[in-house]
């Protein structure tokens, strides 16, 4: 699954060996200081922490290529905001690009792209069960069932979502190759052939979804307590992490 | 060990599917269900472990009863059931996680899972990829961990739904020959299938037809009945039944393919 959107890349260094309690609590700290910088200045700090931590999990860059097929969507949100925010006009035209509109495309593409790295690189070193074991045992103390749901039940739509996703992919790919073998215009006009592939692609994925629910319930699902071949427990370097990463959120954010 | 008396199933539009099934299977048995695509094999093994209940008659496993919410889990324990189609039974994103996924529903503690995830893995052989991502693997490899996921719960019973119509000829032998491996370790076998070469393995073989039994036999029985009805039987058999006729060979020839029929009419010395 290597290459595919936020998959796990095995390996054995510190990144590799945290808890994943811990990866998933330094991720959220980091998500709210990206989002709380506002300075150009505030995001090269995160980038070049990002590089160095890259550097220590020994990925490569297998996490930076797995989230380039969200490519357009980095280019949208830069567009957006560099012809709809208003300011001085950078030129005249008929969309009027502004300098305000440049600053602000950039500030926002980069905290985007930030998350999406700071995310892969947790998913790059965490195994996709460990990651919904861990976020399981997050959720437990929470009172789900009020709600109807419980964390299990979470935890197993995670799993289920992070393994289906590149299938749903690959499985789209074959209805595109198909329809294209039998003359689809796809290429010519991708808006009607991408409305084309959807119906097929929402269809069999139903049907899947029937099939799977079936093998879990033969395979003793009943979305409550379950354990985990991957038993969590905190040590003292998970501890000290925790602990490093809270600190510095708590003094970036309140003094 | 299982038995079915009477059971008929109607889906919800009133279509019948199953018509007054009655079969006794006994422990450590090796079952064939053989059937053209519609006849209502998958519907009748559905019973076995309580994913379909019956509309008339009653199904019991181990003298429980799968239409009773109080059983259901303790026989989906003792029946496992592996599924057609590879790609949508996986639930997990590598091969071990995969098969510790029954494991962990039955709330094991994480040794005793990953002893019977190591146990199940190695059963089916697929100890080299135990690590190895799901996506990576082929149609066989996929199907040999769906296997492993369900030996990993240990069940007594084990049902294979056509598992092999969606591989290549390599892969389907060896998961034909995982299957009569596993019986002969003393799993009761409930083997669907509607290619008549892989019924020949069984102690004995149920023809279903349009929701009712018309064969039930050992595979023996059954072949010579479907070929004295003039219907089509596998090539080696059907020369087989000819020179038995024509009295040239022994009637008590069952040749399980061509290679084993050659050694009865000119055995290599």
């Amino acid at each position: 699954m290597e290459g595919f959107l936020f998959s796990y890349v095995a390996g054995k260094s510190i990144l590799h060996g945290l808890d994943p309690r811990v990866k998933i609590f330094s991720v959220m700290c980091l998500s709210i200081l990206i989002f709380r910088s506002s300075a150009l200045v505030d995001l090269l700090v995160f980038t070049l922490l990002f590089v160095g931590l890259t550097i220590i999990a020994g990925s490569g860059l297998s996490g930076i290529r797995s989230v380039r097929p969200l490519f357009p969507i980095f280019v949208f949100i830069f567009l957006m905001h560099f012809f709809f925010t208003e300011g001085v006009a950078l030129f005249d035209s008929q969309f009027s690009p502004t300098y305000e509109g440049l600053l602000k495309g950039s500030l926002v593409t980069v905290r985007f792209v930030l998350l999406i790295l700071y995310g892969s690189l947790l998913t790059s070193t965490t195994r996709p069960a460990v990651i919904t074991t861990g976020i399981e045992r997050i959720l437990r103390p929470l009172p789900l069932r009020r709600v109807g749901v419980t964390s299990f039940e979470i935890a197993t739509m995670m799993s289920l979502a992070l393994y289906f996703m590149p299938h749903l992919l690959w499985y789209a790919g074959q209805v595109k190759d198909s329809q294209l073998s039998r003359g689809s215009k796809y290429r010519r006009d991708p808006i009607s052939g991408t409305l084309s592939l959807a119906i097929p692609v929402l269809k069999g994925s139903m049907r899947m979804a029937d099939d799977v629910a079936m093998a879990m319930e033969s395979r003793c699902y009943q979305g409550n307590f379950r354990t985990s071949l991957f038993e969590l427990k905190m040590t003292t370097r998970d501890v000290l992490v925790f602990s490093f990463v809270l600190g510095v959120t708590a003094l970036v954010l309140y003094v | 060990m299982i038995e079915l008396k009477d059971v008929s199933y109607s889906y919800p539009n009133g279509h019948n599917v199953l018509d007054n099934i009655d079969i006794r299977i006994e422990k450590g048995s090796f079952i064939t269900i053989l059937g053209d695509n519609g006849s209502g094999k998958s519907t009748l093994i559905r019973h076995i472990n309580g994913l379909l209940k019956p509309s008339q008659g009653v199904v019991s496993v181990c003298g429980m009863d799968p239409a009773s919410s109080t059983d259901i889990w303790k026989i989906r324990q003792t029946v496992g059931m592996v599924f057609q189609d590879p790609h949508s039974q996986a639930v997990g994103a590598t091969v071990e996680e995969d098969v510790a996924f029954g494991p962990e529903n039955l709330a094991l503690e994480s040794d005793e899972i990953r002893l019977r995830v190591t146990n199940a893995i190695a059963n089916v052989g697929l100890e080299c990829l135990e690590d190895s991502l799901l996506m990576s693997l082929s149609g066989g490899q996929l199907q040999k961990t769906a296997i492993a996921g369900v030996l990993a719960m240990v069940p007594e019973i084990l049902i294979f739904d056509e598992v092999t119509s969606m591989l290549d000829s390599v892969s389907r032998s060896q998961i034909i020959d995982i299957v009569r491996q596993l019986n002969k370790r003393g799993h009761t076998v409930v083997y669907v299938t509607h290619h008549m070469e892989e019924a020949l393995f069984a102690d004995r073989v149920i023809v279903l037809e349009n929701g009712s039994i018309t064969s039930d036999g050992t595979p023996r029985d059954v072949f010579r009945e479907i070929y004295a009805s003039g219907r089509k039987v596998p090539p080696h058999l059907e020369l087989a039944f000819r020179l038995q006729d024509a009295g040239m060979i022994s009637p008590d020839v069952f040749p399980m393919d061509a290679l084993s029929l050659k050694e009865e009419i000119c055995p290599s010395r």
